[in-house]
């Protein structure tokens, strides 16, 4: 009896003494999206550095592993509402996103999806943001550039039918090709996929010039391997989830050539400010985190850094921790300079305008030796 | 044999529904213009490859089963194991001397205690032997040599083996005498169990799992103008497979051990009576299963290129699913089961191009149409035969 | 000493009391028969002895040495074999696998041996083989030739208890606990079983306990008796006196009108 008073005792002093600003991270740091959440968080861990108070209050960070499932994405978000965060950071992916938005956007939470790009995730409602660009934009370039700068005439199309991002995108990327004269047939595969020989048996008669992936490298890395290994030697475009060291790294010299759509990563940023922060914010990564490969740090770092930068910034304009106030000033950010770029939401849905989307490709010599070389970047605001 | 089981309503049924697939697929393949020749190989050395890998999963499901009568669900987790003993000892060989000496005592000195009690191998000296070539070699092995795929898998056979052997030991040896529920709520905890130490200590990213170029490089064969596209994994996973079942089967018609297994999965209880050591033989069972799975496990990541701790779960179902359409605790059973799934799986995928996202489905319709009509499965006993 | 003794045995399944301070000694080379009406407890007893059940109180002694508490294969290895009222053969086994089976545990030469080939392991299997023939050839050359190598489904009823026999004779044992050997046999097949029993202990040197209600083989073969009902041990002695005794015979015409 008396333990439990002073536990309690406890508990009330510490509400009040060690008043702390709380931001939840619902991010997919185990399970098939490991690598991406992790680096998301990486960036969130080194602008916490570089901002670590508000309003004269300490940031607490309050990390949920989703385990890359709906279901904990949701557990995930059920959590925050309990704690009263004010916002919550993440998920990576528009699959777990888009469940965990419709939860926090009942509970009236604010959420900044890091990489979500799905058109949905912030159509359920005005509490629900991204950092991301949406797949219409990055669908419409990749096709563009598949059909119009390669040159293809028929392209096989691989998506992950279960994945709302991969499928969205696959259909983005569809319609544009077909609109632009090509001949497109689509494959289907589902989550943990290995052996695409049934898929691949599919494309051979109808002879494509080009390969688009809209999946991710759980499922990309069987499905590159086996490709080359059937005897497909076509150039492959794949998108922002192949921009993932689980590609390279799992299928070695498979995806050496491979091109993908992906996060802004500094130099491709057109903007010359915008560009001087990310280089600095790149430089102050690699010093947290001493041990970094080259490949650790990409989009997605950038991504989460901001995703936490304009929070803050929201709470800091709002002057206050009440959270309809945090996401009116959030909604109303305009020009806000963050490391990924210059981030407005006002006039928006919560999708930021004119972001940056970088073409890449990977030069593979093995598993363990690889790199990614920046071809160049297209702003959406380009798009038609 | 009989007259009687022949015109037995079940096979009558089996017949005719086995007649009625093949004149259905004659008559798709007859409206599949671009169906060549070529194609048929193609699918027939993936189908081969896929199925071989099922059915030496599902023996080790099928042996336990017949056993103790107990659906061992961390069959799975131990395939996952074999291909992680094999990951590690491929990229961490040669190893710093200090490490491999721990490692070497370690894992060593465990696999002598197993062996020592599955095989009888009391006397002093052979056990010093014994010793004295697990752990020279293991320490050899690990310290001076980069290990290949073939020395690899030898390893992980052996270490997964083992891995078995404790899993019983620990799991469900202490539930002998326990209602059968009680095991099989145990056997699920070991898998959940396993995984999430898998998760924990290798890590829960999934990793590109790189085995030697002789076997990834893509080759080529011509069949008129077609060409057919291949591996060397898709060779030798046929031919691992048909020496493993080779070397099983001499097991277990000709020797003691064998036989005293085969007595034991027919009445425990008697076989014991008759003085055969039961737990020597269950220790066994789980021994020899883990062995297929972990060679299953080693060839499955060489050919799809990649491992993590959860990989086990897929495979692990099917071929599970594969015993019971067999004849679940019939060792044939399970061969046919697991070569057939994986002929399904690739071939019905190749008919009905629309389906190939849904291909993990066709196992469980699959089984449930075999629970249905033949609930003994293809080549297991009609269960009404009198003893 | 006796070569078997039970004294004072207790045992009851949940309220059931299936055998109920139950005395007896087995003499070397004795045939003791065990009769009573059914649900005596005549097999629970077999159970007791062979270690398959231990008793609640009381002990079992073999060759001198106490034996309730060992596990059935401790048993046999002591030298106790039995066999089934229901017939438990391997059945998918061979005739002369079953024989072969039992006796694996008495043998030296380990996998080794049988990996190698070596003359030692070679020298046993042949030794092995010899001995299910010779246990086999109680029963003339019926088991001996192309039956040997015949999966047991296949064999007749008489046949399989005959089998079954010579497996347990095959282990090794001193003692031969029969239960009911010559069920579901024809009175001529009866005949020929009671000889062969006789010849067991003749010329095979076993003792032989067994359960029985073939009163005509009973007769023919026991030294003694044993008269079982509801658990207790309520007659003994050599087989005119038992079946004359007022309360065996009360036990079973008792039986009979419920």
């Amino acid at each position: 009896m008396r333990k439990s008073l002073l536990v309690a005792a406890l508990l009330v002093l510490g509400s009040f003494g060690l008043a702390q600003v709380k931001i939840g991270i619902n991010l997919e740091l185990s399970g098939r999206f490991a690598a991406i959440g992790n680096q998301t968080l990486n960036g969130i861990k080194v602008a916490n550095l570089q901002t670590p108070e508000v309003l004269g209050q300490k940031v607490e960070l309050v990390i949920c592993d989703n385990e890359t499932s709906r279901e904990g994405s949701i557990a995930c978000a059920q959590r925050f509402v309990n704690e009263g965060v004010i916002g919550v950071l993440g998920a990576i992916s528009s699959s777990m996103s888009i469940p965990a938005a419709e939860v926090l956007q009942d509970a009236g939470i604010i959420m900044i999806s890091t990489s979500s790009t799905n058109p949905q995730t912030t159509q359920i409602g005005d509490y629900i943001f991204r950092m991301a660009y949406t797949d219409d934009f990055q669908g419409k370039l990749a096709a563009a550039y598949v059909v119009k700068d390669l040159g293809a005439k028929k392209v096989a199309i691989f998506r992950q039918i279960d994945d709302d991002y991969s499928y969205g995108l696959a259909g983005f990327f569809d319609e544009t090709a077909k609109k632009l004269g090509a001949k497109t047939l689509v494959q289907d595969f589902v989550a943990n996929t290995v052996d695409f020989t049934a898929q691949l048996n599919n494309i051979r008669s109808f002879k494509p010039d080009a390969i688009y992936y809209s999946g991710f490298c759980a499922e990309g890395a069987p499905f590159m391997k086996q490709l080359r290994e059937q005897g497909f030697d076509q150039q492959v475009v794949g998108a922002d989830a192949s921009d993932d060291p689980q590609c390279p790294e799992g299928a070695g010299a498979a995806f050496d050539g491979y091109i993908f759509t992906g996060f802004a990563t500094p130099n491709l940023i057109p903007d010359p400010e915008a560009k001087k922060r990310a280089e600095a914010f790149k430089a102050k990564y690699f010093e947290v985190f001493k041990d970094a490969k080259p490949g650790d740090f990409n989009g997605f770092v950038l991504a989460g850094a901001d995703a936490y930068n304009v929070l803050v910034a929201a709470i800091k304009a709002a002057g206050t921790t009440d959270v309809k106030a945090v996401r009116d000033a959030l909604a109303n950010i305009e020009h806000f300079p963050g490391v990924s770029g210059d981030i407005t939401y006002k006039g928006t849905d919560g999708t930021p305008k004119d972001r940056t989307i970088g073409f890449y490709q990977y030069k593979v010599k093995s598993a363990s030796d690889w790199t990614k070389i920046e071809l160049f970047g297209k702003s959406t605001a380009e798009v038609q | 044999m009989t007259a009687s089981k022949l015109a037995s309503r079940s096979t009558l049924f089996s017949l005719f529904a086995g007649l009625l697939f093949v004149a259905l697929l004659g008559w798709r393949i007859a409206s599949m213009p671009d169906y060549t020749f070529a194609r048929i190989v193609q699918d027939f050395l993936n189908a081969l490859t896929l199925g071989s890998l099922y059915a030496l999963i599902a023996l080790g499901y099928t042996m336990v089963y017949g056993i103790i009568r107990l659906i061992n669900f961390a069959h799975g987790e131990i395939f996952m194991l074999g291909s992680y003993f094999a990951f590690y000892a491929m990229t961490l060989t040669p190893m710093h001397w200090g490490l491999a000496l721990l490692t070497t005592v370690l894992l060593g000195g465990t696999v002598l205690l197993v062996l020592r009690s599955l095989f009888n191998l009391e006397e002093p000296k052979r056990t010093f032997l014994l010793a004295l070539l697990i752990f020279g070699g293991t320490f050899f092995l690990l310290a001076f040599r980069h290990l290949g795929w073939i020395e690899a898998l030898l390893l992980s056979m052996l270490a997964t083996g083992v891995a078995g052997v404790l899993l019983e030991a620990v799991a469900y040896r202490p539930l002998r005498g326990a209602p059968r529920e009680s095991m099989l709520i145990t056997a699920i905890a070991a898998s959940f169990f396993l995984q999430n130490m898998g998760q924990l200590l290798f890590g829960p990213r999934v990793r590109g799992f790189n085995a030697e170029t002789v076997l990834n490089q893509p080759r080529s064969f011509a069949i008129g103008e077609e060409t057919v596209y291949f591996t060397g994994i898709l060779i030798v996973v046929p031919a691992v497979t048909a020496v493993l079942l080779f070397v099983l089967n001499l097991f277990v018609t000709r020797t003691r051990l064998g036989k005293a297994m085969r007595a034991t999965a027919q009445d425990a209880e008697v076989a014991q009576m008759m003085g055969v050591n039961v737990n020597q033989v269950i220790a066994l069972t789980f021994f020899i299963g883990s062995i297929l799975a972990a060679a299953a496990g080693v060839m499955y990541s060489i050919r799809f290129g990649q491992i993590h701790p959860l990989m086990g779960l897929m495979p692990g179902i099917k071929a599970f699913t594969a015993a019971v359409i067999g004849g679940i605790g019939s060792l044939p059973g399970a061969v046919l089961g697991g070569l057939l799934l994986g002929f399904i799986e690739i071939y019905v995928v190749s008919f009905f191009p629309t389906l190939s996202a849904y291909k993990d489905v066709f196992a469980f319709v699959l089984l449930i149409l075999i629970l249905l009509f033949r609930p003994s499965g293809l080549v297991g006993e009609d269960l009404t035969e009198k003893v | 000493m006796p070569l078997l003794e039970l004294r004072n045995l207790y045992k009851s399944f949940g309220g059931l009391q299936a055998i109920s301070n139950v005395s007896l000694t087995v003499e070397e080379g004795e045939i003791v028969s065990i009769i009573g009406p059914n649900g005596a407890g005549k097999s629970t007893l077999f159970n007791l002895i062979t270690g398959v059940y231990k008793p609640d109180r009381g002990d079992i002694f073999f060759e001198g040495q106490r034996i309730n508490g060992l596990s059935p294969d401790q048993v046999t290895k002591r030298g106790i074999a039995r066999t089934f009222q229901n017939l438990r053969l391997f059945t998918h086994l061979t005739v002369l696998e079953n024989v072969l089976i039992p006796q694996h545990h008495r043998l030296k030469s380990g996998w080794l041996g049988a990996v190698l080939r070596t003359p030692a392991y070679l020298r046993e299997e042949e030794k092995m083989r010899e001995v299910a023939l010779e246990k086999l050839s109680f029963f003339g050359p019926r088991l001996m030739s192309f039956r040997l190598h015949q999966p047991v489904y296949v064999l007749s009823y008489a046949n399989r208890r005959r089998t079954e026999m010579a497996r347990a004779m095959a282990t090794g044992a001193k003692l031969l606990l029969l239960d009911e050997p010559s069920a579901g046999m024809n009175p001529k097949e009866t005949k020929e079983i009671t000889q062969i029993i006789r010849r067991f202990r003749d010329e095979g040197g076993y003792t032989i306990v067994l359960v029985e209600h073939k009163m005509n083989l009973v007769g023919e073969i026991s030294d003694r008796v044993v008269v079982l009902d509801y658990g207790e041990k309520i007659a003994e002695g050599n087989y005119h006196d038992v079946v004359n005794d007022p309360k065996v015979i009360e036990a079973y015409l008792g039986r009979r009108e419920e």
